[in-house]
């Protein structure tokens, strides 16, 4: 929970500082592409880590098949939950809710897709979503690992389970989830795409 | 994205050839956890930048935050449901031999508690 807090407060920090220095026009533009590359960094460091990790291969062949299950139960999970509480959502149909739900935090593909064949309204939910998805992901993962055990912030993190949520994955979960959480977010990453149109086209 | 995996992979592949070298990783999961640090307060600035999140967040946001909060729910729901039935043994085999995070300890010693 105290390391949650601590990324907590990095975020609120830096929203406080865009805000107000996006108005005082002091934020550098390069500042956007500067966190790709600190991403970069970040996923070499991680690679490392497994790379030099032989637990993670050696999990990767006695879980062989069963790796499957980990997105087939995040598909249908998140999928079955959204259409749980789409009653509730005002103004957007039962299709939109699960289509915004598909994007399993891939948000820059499924809000594109979905502003494209439903408008801007459900395209910006769809962003603001799967925004949501990753940074609840990056606060709460070592809750998840509690309360759901190691896959916990795996189905949590989605598509994002593979770059920008590995890192905090592979620190709570354990190295040896890494691969896992990897495979994870390349079969969902690479669902998005087919899915997402899917899901609005009846 | 494709980007983001050819630089793991090189990171794997030399983490691979390094392998021996242990003192190489010592400091690593503090590394990652300060790099996170810095990530998440440049995902701040541009969400704070970003006006239109920023106005409308208490709108859109809403509706939003109930479907994430249901999807993420769902699918934690049913992973943990597959760890249960699938993964637990491994788990346990492995996490008595890792020297993972205090976090990740804590649940490998609660879960080694109320499975065993």
């Amino acid at each position: 929970m105290k390391n949650s807090l601590i990324i907590l407060a990095f975020f609120a920090a830096g929203v406080l500082l865009g805000a107000l220095g996006d108005a005082g026009g002091w934020i550098p533009e390069a500042l956007g592409s500067m966190s790709t590359y600190v991403l970069y960094v970040l996923m070499c460091l991680v690679g490392f880590g497994i790379g030099g990790d032989t637990d993670s291969l050696r999990v990767l062949k006695e879980t062989n098949l069963k790796i499957v299950l980990v997105p087939l139960s995040i598909v249908a999970g998140s999928l079955g939950g959204a259409a749980l509480i789409s009653v509730f959502v005002q103004g957007l149909d039962l299709q939109e809710v699960l289509a915004i739900s598909g994007g399993f935090g891939y948000y820059s593909l499924s809000s594109l897709f979905i502003t494209e064949l439903r408008g801007e309204l459900p395209g910006t939910i769809a962003l603001l979503a799967n925004i949501m998805r990753e940074i609840i992901t990056l606060l709460m993962t070592p809750l998840f690992v509690r309360w759901a055990g190691p896959l916990g912030p795996i189905a949590s993190g989605g598509a994002t389970s593979m770059d920008t949520t590995l890192p905090i994955i592979s620190l709570y979960s354990g190295k040896q989830y890494a691969v896992i959480s990897l495979f994870n977010g390349i079969v969902l990453t690479v669902l998005v795409p087919f899915l997402v149109p899917f899901i609005l086209s009846f | 994205m494709l980007t983001v995996i050819i630089i793991m992979s090189v990171g794997m592949i030399a983490g691979f050839i390094l392998r021996k070298y242990k003192k190489l990783y010592q400091g690593l999961d503090k590394t990652v956890s300060y790099v996170i640090y810095l990530l998440l307060f440049l995902l701040g600035i541009t969400v704070g930048q970003n006006e239109t999140i920023i106005r409308n967040f208490h709108l859109i946001g809403l509706k939003a935050l109930l479907i994430t909060v249901a999807s993420v729910g769902g699918s934690i729901l049913l992973a943990a449901v597959v760890f249960h039935f699938f993964f637990r043994h491994d788990h346990i085999e492995l996490g008595t031999e890792d020297d993972v995070h205090d976090g990740a300890e804590v649940s490998a010693k609660k879960l080694q508690g109320e499975d065993a």
